[in-house]
């Protein structure tokens, strides 16, 4: 089986939604990226993402429960899913892989 | 506090925005993050910022990602059904084969006069397209002598309205000046070494020619091409004409007109190629060959006074955006008072000039030599209401048809509804019926279109303008399709409509009263007949007239017999000598009868020789203003033109060269009722001479009929001779009219001309047919008229014959019954028709009226016309009554003479 391939920024959201547990939601999202990477990211584009790596089965959602902040709307959690905790930990591994083929380069 | 701070409006306008494009699963978080967003911002941005961050990201919101999430494919198209709906379609189009080709045929006709009318009105208003500032155009016009002659409005005026007003104005950003060389020297041919040729406009032009008109200067400076005397700017095609592959720059081409190019540049021939600029497209109302710089024209006649007066020449301003024309206009003529006021020795105050935007010319211009016969405006208006007519009519036969259908259909409705069948899927399945009718019908009217354009070019020798290169435009096919598309969507909605709200039991149970209120919805298509008759009734009754018209033109008394003339062109500064040889030879020819000459062929603006009389007679004070011609004493017996009183001229009669002769109109002008009292009264200030007058002619129509007669004096031609005159002479030919005959009189004639005359071609044209040709519009718009009548009136049957045959199925029992009882066959038809006749009726009564008004106002525009009383709508009412009665017969003959056991056994 071919090995899926993702994106830099699907990368990059994947991880956090893996930090962040059980409080992956957009705007916790948003937040973090800009906290953790210092990177102002849209929150339509982080939306967007997220749906994609539903779709391709790297995180699922669900609804949490409602709270008396944001007007009372529910928030939507995204959890990693073992498949996405693959890929990722894979993509670490083959990225340690590539970089141990580079010349150890002495920065005297 | 949740989100106190987002302003109410702002917040649910902006979120109903997102939930309309936001996938409904995903709405509830993003709404909340967006919210969630907007407090933080309000904090650390503050309430302004924070708001316009908000849009911002909603609306970043609306991007493929989201978009595409929606499931809207799914649930619009039910593909499922669709195969089936195809099969039922196709199967209904072909049970009901009769129906189906009424209602292709219906459309299909509709479509295709649709198509063709669009792309004629369309070229006729595409005329000055090209001009990339045609909005700022206009061309200088002139209303002459306005105290004698009514409203003398000439699409010419005097060199002086260009550069003066120009100079003088400074909203006029630029003026050409417009003069064509046959003014000044009768025929001309032009010449570089081997290659001679005839027949082309030429054109005097200022340097502003090339900037207020878009014509692309494809060699050559702009600026330059036309200040020089003897520049010369050629179109591509002459260029090809004459130098086929050389570069025309720099190259001399003579042009020759018999010795000199008369007043214009006395003597002088030879120009130099300055410019090849593109050919002019077909919609314009120029058309040129050469154009020669107006510096060329010998300065007394381009803007010098002594010959001020001459309107010899068209004139183009560019005038600024948003100037008042209007005031302009007025400007102008008091700035000409105010120059050359006291050089009018005989016009006091008489000349008014007029800004007509140049869009204006082609179809919304009757002046005085005009460049192009134009186009008729009324008539593309015309032509448009039956464009819209067809259409209508088109439509509506659909419409009906179709009603009709869907009630016999209730029954199969109303089953589909009980299975399941959803009000969606009820639509699709009309949707898909309507678009296979409609497709084939597009079909259909292609060929039908195609085929009419051939029929059209060769039955009235007509070229369709849609089919010359460039002139279709997108924009046309593109308003085309949207006429077509809109007219589906509307003819649709109707009967589905109506299908759609069939009650299930009533359905079922009743057979074909269950369609709801079907009661009113008769009252409906009844209305729709009716109109449809307006428009059939309407079109054959106007095109009807127009063709009586166009008789009584062509049959009516002209006072004069153009019958076997043949008429031979003569050319500028042609010697006497050319006269005397030419007449000599042709005298000793044993069929020809006569002989005569004129300055001006019947049927042609009379050229005024570049004069003016205004003339008294006797002791008068009050100057006329007549129009001469000059004539030779054998022109009115050559074409029969009666004398009332006097005599004609005589060559031998030294006393006659001072001598004038008067038409009818002219005597009547002048004052004398009665023709014999102005015989051998003299007429003073006929070109500063005083001559007598020798006798006086019955009116003949000069000019075609819609002018009437004009006042003219004849003067002797010998003494008269200007080299810029027109010259015509009048061969009458004695014998049958047979194809040999005059095969062989023309060969005898042409060589008499070649004796007389070696060096110059010969041309000739028969009288009567140049005569007629005058009245080609006309022809052209009946034959149009007449082949879209057609098409309306079969649209019209066509949906009678439906409806009709409708109706008959319905009353299948009722006729059943009513034959029991003992009615005829002819009790039968009546009974069927009397319906139908009503409507034609009602229509008839509405449509005459209309008509009559119409054909009033058109025909005034005609000084010889018919008369219009009922008797000329006799003709086409009854054939209209005929057709349908005879649709409604031929329809429901097999329903009347049907045995009525077959209709009844059921029972």
């Amino acid at each position: 089986m071919s090995k899926s391939y993702i994106g830099e920024f699907e990368e990059l959201v994947l991880t956090i939604v893996a930090i962040l547990q059980e409080e992956a939601y957009g705007n916790a999202i948003v937040g973090e990226i800009k906290a953790k990477v210092g990177r102002e990211v849209n929150l339509s584009a982080v939306h967007v993402t997220l749906y994609r790596l539903e779709d391709k089965g790297y995180v699922k959602s669900g609804m949490g429960g409602a709270t008396n902040e944001r007007g009372g709307r529910r928030k939507r959690i995204f959890t990693i899913t073992n498949a996405g905790l693959a890929i990722l930990k894979d993509m670490k591994e083959s990225r340690m892989d590539l970089w141990k083929l580079i010349p150890q380069l002495n920065f005297g | 506090m949740p989100n106190k701070h987002l302003h109410k409006g702002l917040a649910t306008r902006w979120l109903r925005f997102l939930r309309w494009f936001c996938p409904p699963n995903l709405y509830e978080g993003i709404e909340g993050d967006l919210l969630e967003q907007f407090e933080v911002d309000v904090e650390t941005l503050g309430d302004i910022k924070a708001r316009r961050r908000f849009k911002w990201n909603v609306l970043r919101f609306f991007r493929p990602g989201i978009l595409m999430r929606n499931s809207f494919n799914r649930h619009l198209m039910n593909t499922g059904m669709f195969g089936n709906h195809l099969k039922v379609s196709y199967r209904q189009l072909t049970k009901n084969r009769a129906f189906t080709i009424v209602n292709v045929l219906g459309l299909s006709l509709g479509m295709s006069a649709a198509f063709l009318i669009y792309q004629y009105v369309g070229y006729e208003k595409s005329y000055e397209s090209l001009h990339a500032n045609k909005g700022q155009i206009y061309r200088v016009t002139t209303v002459w002598n306005r105290q004698t002659v009514a409203d003398d409005a000439r699409a010419t005026t005097v060199p002086w309205s260009g550069p003066s007003v120009k100079d003088a104005f400074p909203e006029v950003l630029e003026y050409t000046r417009f003069a064509p060389l046959s003014v000044f020297t009768g025929e001309y041919w032009a010449v570089y070494n081997e290659v001679s040729l005839a027949d082309l406009e030429v054109f005097f032009a200022d340097p502003g020619f090339l900037k207020i008109f878009s014509f692309k200067l494809l060699q050559g400076d702009a600026d330059l091409a036309l200040s020089d005397p003897f520049s010369l700017v050629i179109t591509a095609s002459s260029a090809a004409k004459f130098f086929g592959s050389q570069n025309p720059m720099g190259k001399l081409i003579t042009i020759d007109s018999h010795g000199n190019l008369g007043p214009a540049t006395f003597g002088e021939s030879n120009f130099k190629v300055t410019g090849v600029i593109q050919d002019p497209p077909g919609n314009s109302h120029m058309n040129f060959d050469f154009l020669i710089s107006y510096s060329t024209i010998f300065p007394g006649l381009s803007n010098g006074s002594t010959y001020w007066h001459w309107d010899y020449t068209y004139t183009y301003l560019l005038i600024k955006e948003g100037s008042n024309i209007a005031e302009l206009e007025n400007r102008i003529s008091k700035l000409r008072v105010a120059q050359h006021g006291d050089e009018m020795t005989y016009f006091s105050d008489a000349i008014d000039f007029r800004l007509q935007p140049i869009s204006d010319i082609h179809l919304h211009s009757a002046l005085k030599n005009e460049l192009k016969v134009n186009g008729d405006g009324n008539g593309v208006f015309l032509l448009q209401l039956v464009m819209i007519g067809i259409l209508l009519s088109a439509y509506i036969n659909y419409i009906n048809l179709s009603t009709v259908k869907a009630i016999e259909r209730s029954r199969e409705i109303g089953v589909r509804k009980i299975i399941g069948s959803t009000r969606r899927q009820l639509v699709g399945q009309l949707l898909v019926e309507s678009a296979l009718l409609k497709l084939l019908s597009v079909i259909v009217a292609f060929l039908i279109s195609a085929s009419s354009i051939l029929f059209i070019e060769n039955a009235f020798e007509l070229k369709w303008p849609a089919w010359q290169n460039g002139i279709v435009t997108t924009s046309m096919i593109a308003s085309a399709i949207a006429i077509v598309v809109a007219g589906i969507l509307l003819s649709v909605v109707y009967p589905v409509l109506i299908i759609t709200r069939i009650k299930v039991i009533e359905a079922l149970k009743g057979g074909r009263q269950g369609a709801a209120g079907f009661g009113r919805k008769i009252e409906l298509r009844k209305v729709l007949i009716v109109v449809q008759f307006v428009f059939c009734v309407a079109f054959t009754t106007g095109t009807w007239s127009l063709y009586q018209q166009l008789r009584f033109m062509k049959d009516y008394d002209l006072g004069m017999n153009m019958d076997q003339v043949i008429v031979v062109k003569g050319y500028g500064s042609q010697s006497p000598k050319v006269y005397e040889s030419f007449k000599s030879k042709l005298n000793g020819v044993s069929f020809v009868e006569s002989v005569g000459f004129s300055s001006a062929a019947p049927g042609d603006e009379v050229n005024l020789l570049g004069l003016k009389a205004n003339v008294t007679v006797g002791d008068q004070t009050e100057p006329k203003e007549l129009k001469i011609v000059s004539i030779d004493e054998d022109f009115f017996n050559t074409l029969e033109i009666a004398l009332l009183a006097g005599r004609s001229f005589d060559p031998a009669n030294i006393a006659d060269q001072k001598s004038a002769i008067v038409n009818e109109s002219a005597a009547r002008l002048l004052g004398f009722e009665d023709p014999f009292e102005i015989v051998d009264e003299p007429m003073h200030n006929l070109q500063e001479v005083d001559s007598r007058i020798v006798g006086v002619i019955k009116n003949y129509n000069q000019l075609s009929l819609k002018n009437s007669y004009e006042p003219i004096v004849y003067v002797p031609y010998k003494e008269w001779d200007r080299s810029w005159n027109s010259r015509f002479f009048f061969v009458k030919v004695t014998g049958g009219t047979t194809g040999n005959r005059y095969q062989e009189a023309l060969a005898e004639i042409e060589a008499a001309w070649k004796e007389a005359a070696p060096e110059q071609p010969f041309q000739y044209f028969f009288l009567d047919s140049h005569f007629e040709n005058k009245y080609q519009a006309e022809t052209v718009f009946t034959s149009l008229f007449l082949f879209f009548s057609l098409f309306a009136i079969i649209i019209a049957c066509l949906g009678l014959f439906g409806l009709v045959a409708y109706s008959t199925i319905q009353r299948t029992k009722e006729i059943g019954i009513r034959k029991v009882l003992g009615a005829t066959v002819e009790n039968i038809l009546a009974l069927l028709s009397k319906d139908f006749f009503r409507l034609i009726l009602v229509a008839s009564l509405l449509a005459v009226p209309i008509v009559w008004l119409a054909l009033e106002s058109w025909l005034n525009t005609y000084a010889f016309r018919i008369d219009v009383d009922l008797w000329l709508f006799i003709v086409p009412l009854l054939s209209v009554f005929g057709l349908a009665l005879a649709t409604v017969i031929l329809r429901s003959w097999r329903v009347a003479v049907s045995n009525p056991v077959n209709s009844l056994r059921y029972e």
